[in-house]
């Protein structure tokens, strides 16, 4: 099966894993390597002067060679996500960049305006863009032609656990985009991440169904099974849906 | 001279670098995985000894936590 590339380098997971909200640290690191994500998300935050649990996520992901991914989550404007994403650069020591620009707290939705100027100077900046959009096929082709990397359409909100909402968006934004697509945010538990890869993503990103799931670790190895079944249910074919019976077995030399 | 860090005020002597800043904070400057912006500009690592910050500057210093 051929393997995930993002920018120059390939991924033999198709699974990326947000690293927030677990219950401890080791339940994170065990979940990690249960996925067999290779590409981890995480966020950038003032460092608390305080802080004396001595964990260090950095120097744990570094440890087991997880590609960190970093976000600009929390950024309301363009300003503040590239200003975000220059500190991710310096301080992680890379260009990839899980773009947000977020629009409204409730939703949690993509500002697109934003997102695109965002996008557009980050690019021109030689950073590798990964932006987490609208499941908007236009936008989707915007992020595309100006430059990034991968595009990253929402599910259903983030952490809302809705699974795929307008699955027939995806296969739009399949048909649409060359680069990588991966679902990101919505996905709450494994036939939704199937659901994803079927449609003909490259990959899906997902932390809460995981992180909030009631045993993590399990929940971790479903979402690696199931992004790998849907994957090999996208290249194998679906058969068409029918409204009405087709036997499977033979209709003839049937007893009396 | 009053200075901001991590949007809190802070008071330091004249003339200090980031360098010294970080160590006053009781952060090892030569630590990997943190970042410093200088009123809302990048300083990298190898700026920051000769970073020298001014009155009112606004300094944030960050980090990666766990994030989705």
């Amino acid at each position: 099966m051929q393997e995930l590339k993002i920018a120059d380098k390939t991924y033999t997971s198709r699974l990326l894993i947000g690293t927030a909200g677990y219950p401890n640290f080791h339940i994170l690191t065990k979940a990690i390597a249960a996925s067999g994500a290779e590409i981890a998300t995480v966020s950038m935050r003032r460092v608390k002067f305080t802080d004396t649990s001595g964990e260090n996520l950095f120097a744990l992901l570094r440890e087991r060679s997880i590609t960190i991914l970093p976000n600009t989550a929390g950024c309301f404007t363009a300003k503040d996500a590239i200003l975000t994403a220059q500190l991710a650069r310096e301080a992680l020591e890379t260009s990839l960049i899980k773009l947000e620009v977020i629009g409204d707290e409730q939703t949690l939705f993509p500002d697109v305006e934003q997102l695109l100027n965002a996008a557009e100077t980050l690019v021109k900046d030689n950073f590798i863009v990964l932006p987490y959009c609208n499941d908007d096929p236009i936008t989707c082709k915007k992020l595309e032609d100006i430059g990034c990397a991968a595009v990253m359409p929402l599910g259903a909100p983030i952490g809302s656990g809705m699974g795929i909402r307008n699955p027939y968006n995806i296969q739009i934004i399949r048909d649409l985009v060359q680069v990588p697509l991966i679902v990101d945010a919505g996905v709450g538990t494994a036939s939704d991440a199937a659901i994803a890869m079927e449609l003909g993503c490259d990959g899906v990103l997902l932390n809460t169904a995981v992180a909030k799931a009631h045993r993590p670790v399990l929940m971790a190895e479903a979402m690696k099974k199931a992004v790998e079944a849907g994957r090999a249910a996208h290249l194998a074919g679906r058969i068409p849906r029918k409204l009405y019976a087709t036997a499977s077995s033979p209709q003839n030399d049937i007893i009396e | 001279m009053k200075i901001r860090v991590n949007g809190k005020n802070k008071e330091v002597r004249l003339n200090l670098n980031i360098c010294e800043l970080l160590i006053d904070l009781e952060l090892n400057p030569n630590q990997s995985g943190i970042a410093v912006a200088v009123d809302r500009e990048v300083i990298p690592k190898t700026a920051w000894k000769e970073t020298e910050l001014l009155e009112n500057s606004e300094i944030e210093i960050i980090r990666a936590v766990q994030g989705g």
